[in-house]
């Protein structure tokens, strides 16, 4: 089972994201913030994140910087889930290592296409 | 073995620093090298001179080092008051998300003074700002953040705003409470996450489903 | 007094509410066990319900009864080589790299706070002696300290039961204690060999007498702490560390609720924290 690790500080998107996933056979990892995701990650590589921008102590990108400097998971795709639409936090999340960039809310049927597409299951 | 023996250690780690003035530290406060920033912040806090926070400000606007950061806001903490607070607040719209963290960070553990500012953040015209004001809630004793919680997700006009809202009211709501949670399926109609978030609140909250 | 309910609902605000405050995450299979350390807790607060309870919980201003709640759901216990996988990674990599990244013969230096009994220190010491070879090349400085002036004359006299020795092996117990009735007292060249002290961690004024520690072993100490004090004590140890320097945390505490000022680093299962250089 492909194995996803959602990372956001507010637990009601943790949950519905959480519950879109596992309704479609992935098994789920949740983590408040950048530094309880690096420790998550780095004690059991995913298959793919879901990373959250604003979050306490290491927001979004921060955590997308570590975890590419890591040899067990600079390679691990990601997508980042912001509030902004704005191009230039597209291109933020993009230099700072995000594979994918999605608008909050997402919607499950567009969240599932792009989890398939970039690691199947 | 050569685990040292109690006597011949102790000194070596000891390292007194004289104190030094108040512009002695300040000069300190803006070196390149980041030991004699931190060393300049604790010695500063020492002093109780009248420049002490605009002083402090003025570096924090400048400070690029996350630990230096950290500790600029701690030590704004423990001296505490409004002025500190009123000083802190303008960084929730920094750019610097570390710097902006650290500052929300300690907000959060001055409740008391920053109950004040609530209304004026939630009013920002910023939705991060908002949200940030949200995040900090989540830390106040303040008997009005479960009816400044409603106020948001009655009226703000931003759907990520007010799913922070509502996402606290999942720990704090009251059950007369209901409607305006209710109301949220109204404002943002055929929004999925909407839908989860409001169902997942009633749930929490006891509301008739 | 009434029967107290926790209701599924109930439970779940509360662990999510406990999880944002210490990382420490109860699912549905813990249910038994923590409504019953929340049932002791309402009724030894005298109030009413969970839901009283719960609002004094996250509403008191001083944090005191978090930390009561904090202390209930967390076992804390000391005996020597508690945790020992820790001190494994410490014998195994960190010494090697933290010597080779010093040069020289100024000592590694290493402080154990809180010191508690003095189980923990000397179990560094028995570790590194036993299981680092380079220990007859380099010397080692071991700090350690409590608040607590009580448990460190303890410390410093080193008397133990046989339970504070379960984890170790007969041989170990004849090189490092000598029987005193039927207890055990530590040797006298390693109760020499660590450097007791009082100190509060969340105090500048106590911790900036040590610098340039290169191993700090904070085991279940940071998550009793409130908040404040917390993020005080974090930036204490990250002054008296040096550059590279590394940390351990006890196995129920996260960085993730205290600090992004340490770097991550993984040697074999193990994370640990590093002061960036």
């Amino acid at each position: 089972m492909k194995k996803v690790m959602i990372v956001d500080d507010a637990a009601t998107v943790r949950m519905y994201h959480g519950d879109i996933l596992r309704q479609a056979g992935y098994d789920v990892v949740e983590a408040f913030n950048g530094v309880e995701a690096l420790e998550k990650v780095l004690a059991n590589p995913v298959d793919l994140m879901l990373v959250d921008v604003n979050m306490p102590l290491m927001d979004g990108y921060s955590f997308l910087r570590e975890v590419r400097m890591h040899n067990d998971t600079m390679h691990i795709p990601a997508i980042m889930i912001s509030t902004e639409s704005e191009q230039s936090d597209r291109e933020k999340a993009y230099l700072n290592g995000a594979n994918d960039y999605m608008i909050k809310p997402v919607r499950p049927d567009v969240l599932l296409e792009k989890v398939r597409l970039m690691i199947g299951g | 073995m050569s685990l040292i023996k109690k006597t011949s250690q102790q000194q070596s780690a000891v390292a007194e620093e004289a104190p030094l003035s108040f512009r002695e530290y300040e000069q300190l406060l803006f070196s390149e090298m980041v030991d004699d920033r931190r060393l300049a912040v604790r010695g500063l806090a020492e002093l109780h001179d009248v420049e002490w926070l605009p002083t402090m400000i003025a570096a924090l606007k400048s400070e690029k080092d996350a630990g230096v950061q950290e500790l600029i806001v701690q030590t704004l903490r423990v001296r505490g008051g409004d002025a500190v607070v009123d000083a802190l607040v303008p960084f929730l719209s920094s750019d610097d998300a570390h710097l902006r963290n650290a500052v929300i960070d300690v907000l959060q553990q001055m409740p008391s003074e920053t109950e004040t500012h609530m209304e004026g953040l939630l009013a920002d015209d910023d939705a991060d700002v908002r949200i940030f004001a949200i995040n900090i809630m989540a830390s106040l004793q303040s008997a009005s953040v479960p009816h400044w919680l409603e106020t948001v997700i009655s009226h703000d006009q931003n759907l990520n705003v007010c799913m922070t809202a509502l996402d606290l009211l999942a720990e704090t709501g009251e059950k007369n409470m209901c409607a305006s949670v209710e109301g949220l399926l109204t404002r943002f109609p055929d929004e999925p996450y909407v839908a989860f978030s409001v169902d997942r609140v009633k749930k929490r909250l006891g509301c008739d489903v | 007094m009434t029967d107290i309910k926790i209701s599924d609902e109930d439970y779940k605000k509360f662990c999510e509410f406990f999880y944002r405050k210490t990382g420490i995450f109860f699912d549905e299979a813990k249910r038994y066990f923590v409504d019953k350390r929340l049932v002791e807790r309402v009724k030894a607060t005298g109030e009413k319900d969970f839901r009283s309870y719960f609002v004094q919980v996250r509403f008191a201003t001083d944090g005191i009864e978090l930390q009561t709640l904090i202390n209930a759901m967390t076992v804390n216990e000391t005996y020597f080589m508690r945790e020992d996988y820790q001190f494994k990674v410490l014998s195994e990599f960190v010494m090697d790299e933290i010597v080779r990244h010093k040069g020289g013969d100024a000592p590694v230096r290493i402080w154990c706070i809180p010191s508690s009994t003095g189980e923990e220190p000397y179990s560094v010491g028995i570790s590194l002696l036993e299981k680092w070879p380079s220990i007859e090349r380099y010397d080692v400085e071991i700090f350690s300290s409590d608040i607590d002036t009580k448990v460190l004359q303890k410390a410093r006299q080193g008397l133990y039961s046989a339970r504070s020795l379960m984890r170790m092996s007969e041989e170990q117990k004849k090189t490092y204690f000598k029987p005193v009735g039927n207890d055990y007292q530590i040797i006298d060249d390693l109760r020499e060999a660590v450097t007791f002290s009082q100190c509060n961690l969340s105090n500048s004024a106590e911790t900036k007498k040590f610098k340039n520690i290169d191993v700090v072993f904070c085991r279940n100490l940071l998550i009793y702490f409130d908040d404040a004090s917390r993020r005080t004590a974090v930036q204490n140890l990250y002054d008296a560390m040096a550059p590279g320097g590394f940390i351990f945390l006890g196995h129920s505490e996260s960085m993730s609720r205290m600090s992004s000022l340490f770097k991550l680093r993984k040697f074999g299962s193990v994370i640990i924290y590093q002061k960036p250089f």
